[in-house]
């Protein structure tokens, strides 16, 4: 009986090797469910909630989040997986299993008598050396943008369809590419992603420019203009009643209605000085003149600008205050005093497109590039989440490959090796310890042993194939999920992130040891207490 | 198309959204279709906004954002009926390897009767409900299982960490709250929903809260109201911090949590807002809940949420107006400020349901002949009394005829009452006479409240189908369909005395050992901090002298 039983009769606990098996009947089942999503031929689930909400996924980030959890141990992993993807944005579902998996051959070593902890050091040593042959394996990119290419495909395409993935690609990459900044740390906020519920899915594209969700609010704006000044500023140019009532500044009737006035032209200078300055930089020239402001812009305000046919909008994304900035040039001024031509941004074309009740702005063709936008579209709503959520991802796998200046095989040539080379590493080892190392090893192979059954191929096949192929050739081998055979993901550009990579390794080898260390669980807290 | 008085909508919980509910469905039995009839009084454009969905129909829906969690809109689509396309795509429509597709669904939850009935209209347009009696009290779980009113596709934010009555993992506290309005997901998508709200307004005149505060949702809130505070400081804001019993045992720990909860919920919407108005049907609400305020034609079940908050709806219906009437500008600013001198942000609620004439039927008679009180108070640990320095009061439901009696009797033409022509006049006079010392304002309109299905049937039998009393009871298979109120903000002693009371139970509290039972921990700093601003808070009420 358990010490805590003692304490509190009602607390229910599991001790030992009780305890190990919760753990892993809970790893492997969290497994089964991801197992059936990874890799490009992987299945597409489409959710459907009671009231009709709809989720088309096979992101395994997104799968855990939708899923309801209530197994605890299976929630620590699932949280552990989608830390996982808030760090580098992918590699969930290869995590769930990879931690099943190890779980798995450590029950195999644990019913012959070996102890845990032994498993455990096996693991960790396992792990230093797999993370050597990363090393080893990893293919340096340095500003390379084929591979750029590849290893964001190779993301995308298990998420979307090929051909959608391929328009993605080429859009996440022409993105990233033109926020860089030498010298500087990558902001993928820089790039804006906009939502269109129009057209389809392949209708999405790539905006050198911003794209803003909303519009001018006086119908005499002009909708379309072309060589254009922009304005970006946070001042407020709306009326706003202030607390005069409370009788302190004023005594009658009329120096109330004087106050009043005094504050209504006090806005009304800030909008004549955007005025004037319109005037001196635009009139008899074929320039125009949009102004962008955070704060509000009343009706009032509107209709003298509009009346000098200036394009006004209000109550921009403090985001894209910055975004502007670095799309158009210029700087977002908090002050409407001494304003001058160098504070002013420029775009050749700024139009509006009104969907419905939606208005969206195009700032196109701009000074400088360094910020964009992508803007998706598609016909409902659960399209358009599923392709921002494969956006955000090939994104960050662009990001990464930068950020690391490296990728590594996919196509599980990256898997085949670590097992291989962890088989040779073995021998070294002295003791039981090479048990765990071998555990290890074998776990691996699960990536290469669910793409190919998930590819409609027989498992056992593709490993002893694949193991041959690696030590004859002595080169990353991958598995071609179209044909079944050999292939050389070099060749067919097929790369994986290394921080990913690098990840998983790390947090799989911690997660699994931890749960196999675990040797009694109890739950005595008050919501037991409760029931 | 809109009138520039624009006011945002802000729920952050379910006991708020189950207010909320009700408050859009009393507003939306009072739209008149009629287009003969003359308009309403009411000025709809403030709360509602129009828009035009992609099939071209003109919408008319709340300008709101209604915050809740994952599981618990029953049958209600995240994205609103209005601008989605109805149904399930078909699997073969997805991109993607046919046999490679694996369809998951979730049961469809059962329509209880009231919402079978409105689908049924739906179909046959035709807006006709106002005579059915329904029996729900059995059938009420969510808000959304008698919510009428159709959502704007922004109006939904739903948290996903949490789930709806998850014992497992409960959100129950202020940090937890906070979290979420930090992490990656939540935070930014509801201030841009915000955004695009301020963005169609003209000239928006505030927003109005209405927050849980007991229990995670205090958190969200908070940190809602400071960025509010930030984004948009020259708007006013008025929140209503909701309190509401939601099952009848606690565990003590739980209800330290709540105290936590609560402390900081107060101090932060105090310090973010222009004027907090506590709301509950219970007369105390800081450990133990305690019995329900008392309405003399009211029968309802405290523990319920869906009786208590129709209270609180109706509360909200009519002390609103006073931002809300077509004939004037005033304004939320100066509801705000009227109530707020040197400081004291927060107010009491006080409410009569029905305010229902006698059965001589006018309100110069009745007013000569009650007794005790008008109103009950609304807000928690706060009595109706003498220590009243200020008040703000609306009146619905009085119609012009109603004021003095058809049969005068000679000394009539002297009662000062009896001069006023407005429902507000003669109750202003009296309420002159009456409270001594007390600067009041009244408005009025002469526009009923709206009780039909769904508001619960909760009035006493003697409150006739039009909101009339009589000792002869109604027929039982007819409703109230509309109901008299009167509704009121105080800034009283007993507002001061509240906020203390809440203090030094808060003291009390071993904080170290709370947070041990929780899942995150509170700065401690943060939390002495909140208690030192509802001690100042409180202390501003200490003398009625200066204002």
């Amino acid at each position: 009986m358990a010490a805590i039983s003692l304490l509190n009769p009602k607390a229910e606990f599991a001790r030992a090797a009780q305890a190990l098996a919760v753990n892993i009947s809970a790893a492997k089942g969290i497994q089964d469910v991801m197992k059936t999503n990874l890799g490009p031929k992987g299945t597409m689930k489409m959710l459907v909630s009671g009231a009709g909400d709809i989720k088309i996924t096979k992101d395994g980030n997104v799968l855990l989040h939708e899923m309801q959890i209530q197994h605890p141990t299976a929630s620590l992993i699932a949280r552990a997986s989608t830390a996982m993807d808030d760090m580098t944005g992918d590699g969930t579902t290869s995590t769930v299993l990879v931690i099943g998996e190890l779980l798995k051959q450590a029950d195999l070593l644990i019913s012959e008598g070996l102890h845990p902890r032994i498993i455990a050091e096996g693991f960790n040593q396992a792990r230093t050396k797999a993370l050597e042959v990363l090393e080893k394996l990893k293919i340096e990119c340095k500003g390379n943008r084929e591979i750029l290419v590849d290893v964001a495909r190779t993301s995308l395409r298990t998420k979307v369809h090929h051909s959608l993935a391929d328009l993605l690609t080429e859009h996440c990459v022409d993105a990233v590419l033109a926020i860089q900044n030498p010298g500087k740390d990558l902001d993928l906020n820089m790039v804006e992603i906009m939502e269109m519920q129009h057209k389809t899915a392949t209708d999405t594209a790539l905006i050198n420019g911003l794209v803003l969700d909303h519009g001018a609010r006086h119908p005499d704006m002009p909708k379309r203009v072309t060589n254009a000044y922009i304005l970006t500023c946070n001042v407020s140019l709306e009326y706003e009643k202030s607390e005069v009532n409370s009788g302190f500044f004023y005594k009658t009737a009329e120096e109330r209605e004087k106050l009043v006035l005094a504050e209504r032209q006090f806005i009304e200078d800030r909008v004549k000085k955007i005025i004037a300055l319109k005037k001196k930089l635009c009139d008899k020239t074929d320039k125009n003149f949009v102004v962008i402001n955070q704060k509000g812009i009343d009706p009032l305000s509107l209709d003298l600008l509009a009346k000098e046919g200036i394009l006004a909008l209000r109550r921009a994304k403090r985001r894209n205050m910055e975004r502007l900035t670095l799309a158009c040039g210029g700087t977002a001024m908090n002050c409407l005093d001494d304003l001058s031509e160098e504070q002013l941004g420029f775009s050749n074309l700024v139009y509006e497109h009104v969907l419905g009740e939606n208005k969206f702005t195009f700032v196109e063709e701009c000074k400088h590039k360094h910020s964009v936008t992508i803007l998706l579209k598609g016909p409902n709503k659960h399209t358009l989440t599923q392709l921002k959520d494969a956006v955000r991802d090939g994104l960050r796998a662009v990001k990464n490959a930068l950020d690391d200046g490296a990728v590594v095989p996919g196509a599980g040539a990256f898997e085949v090796a670590v097992s291989k080379e962890l088989h040779k590493f073995k021998e070294t080892v002295k003791g039981k310890t090479r048990l765990g190392v071998q555990a290890f090893a074998e776990a691996m192979l699960v990536i290469p042993k669910t793409l190919s059954v998930n590819s409609g191929f027989d498992s056992q096949d593709t490993i002893v194939k694949l193991l041959e192929e690696y030590t004859s050739l002595d080169v990353p081998v991958g598995l071609d999920l179209s044909s079944g055979e050999i292939l050389k993901p070099a060749d067919q550009g097929i790369y994986d992130n290394y921080s990913v990579k690098k990840q998983i390794l790390g947090s799989c080898t911690v997660i699994a040891s931890n749960l196999l260390l675990v040797d009694e669980i109890m739950r005595a807290g008050m919501s037991s207490l409760k029931g | 198309m809109s009138s520039g008085r624009e006011v945002i909508t802000l729920q952050f919980g379910h006991q708020s959204n189950f207010v909320g509910a009700h408050w859009w469905n009393i507003q939306e039995s009072g739209f008149i279709y009629d287009p003969t009839s003359p308009p309403s009084e009411i000025n709809h454009d403030v709360l509602y906004r129009e828009g035009i969905n992609h099939r071209n129909e003109v919408t008319f829906t709340p300008r709101a954002i209604v915050v809740d969690l994952h599981g618990s809109l029953n049958h209600l689509k995240t994205s609103g009926e209005l601008y989605d396309d109805p149904g399930v795509p078909s699997p073969e429509t997805i991109p993607w390897q046919e046999d490679k597709i694996e369809v998951v669904t979730t049961d469809q939850p059962v329509k209880n009767e009231f919402l079978q009935n409105l689908e049924k209209e739906d179909g046959e347009g035709v807006p006709e409900n106002g005579k059915m009696i329904f029996e729900l009290d059995n059938d009420i779980n969510v808000w959304s299982d008698y919510l009428k009113t159709r959502f704007h596709p922004r109006t939904l934010s739903i948290v996903n960490e949490y789930k709806h009555n998850d014992n497992n993992r409960p959100f129950e506290s202020y940090i937890q709250g906070s979290e979420v309005w930090n992490s990656p997901n939540f935070g930014e998508d509801w201030c841009d929903k915000c955004r695009l709200f301020v963005e169609e307004s003209d000239n928006l005149q505030g927003f109005q809260i209405l927050m849980d505060s007991t229990n995670g949702f205090s958190g969200l809130a908070g940190e809602a109201l400071q960025y509010l505070n930030d984004e948009y400081n020259s708007k006013s804001v008025l929140t209503f911090p909701v309190l509401m019993s939601t099952s009848s045992s606690h565990s003590t720990d739980e209800e330290s949590m709540r105290i936590v909860n609560l402390v900081m919920a107060f101090a932060k919407s105090s310090e973010f807002s222009s004027l907090v108005v506590p709301m509950s049907c219970h007369n105390t609400t800081w450990r133990q809940y305690g019995p329900g305020r008392n309405f003399q034609h009211l029968n309802y079940d405290v523990n319920f949420s869906y009786h208590t908050s129709a209270i609180l709806a109706s509360y909200l219906e009519t002390i609103s107006l006073y931002y809300r009437r077509r004939s004037d500008a005033y304004r939320m600013l100066n509801l705000c400020s009227s109530v707020t001198p040197t400081g004291r942000k927060m107010a009491n609620a006080v409410l009569s349901l029905p305010f229902a004439l006698g059965e001589n039927g006018n309100l110069l008679r009745t007013l000569e002949l009650w007794e005790g009180p008008l109103w009950s108070s609304l807000t928690p640990h706060c009595e109706v009394d003498e220590s009243v320095a200020l008040q703000s009061i609306a009146v619905r439901g009085i119609q012009k005829h109603q004021l003095v009696p058809t049969i005068l009797r000679p000394q009539d033409q002297c009662n000062p009452l009896f001069n006023h022509t407005t429902s507000a006049g003669m109750l202003d006079a009296y309420l002159t006479f009456s409270c001594d010392g007390v600067s009041s304002q009244v408005i009025s309109i002469e526009e009923n409240i709206s009780t039909t299905a769904p508001y619960p049937n909760i009035f006493s039998e003697h409150i006739q189908r039009d909101g009339s009393f009589s000792s002869n009871p109604r027929p039982s298979f007819m409703a109230v369909e509309k109901s008299s109120s009167i509704a009121g903000l105080q800034s009283a002693k007993s507002t001061g005395d509240m906020l203390s009371s809440l203090h030094s139970e808060a003291s009390r509290l071993n904080l170290r050992r709370i947070l041990k039972s929780a899942t995150s921990d509170l700065e401690v700093e943060d939390y002495s901090e909140a208690k030192e601003t509802l001690l100042c808070l409180s202390e501003c009420y200490s003398d009625n002298m200066f204002i």
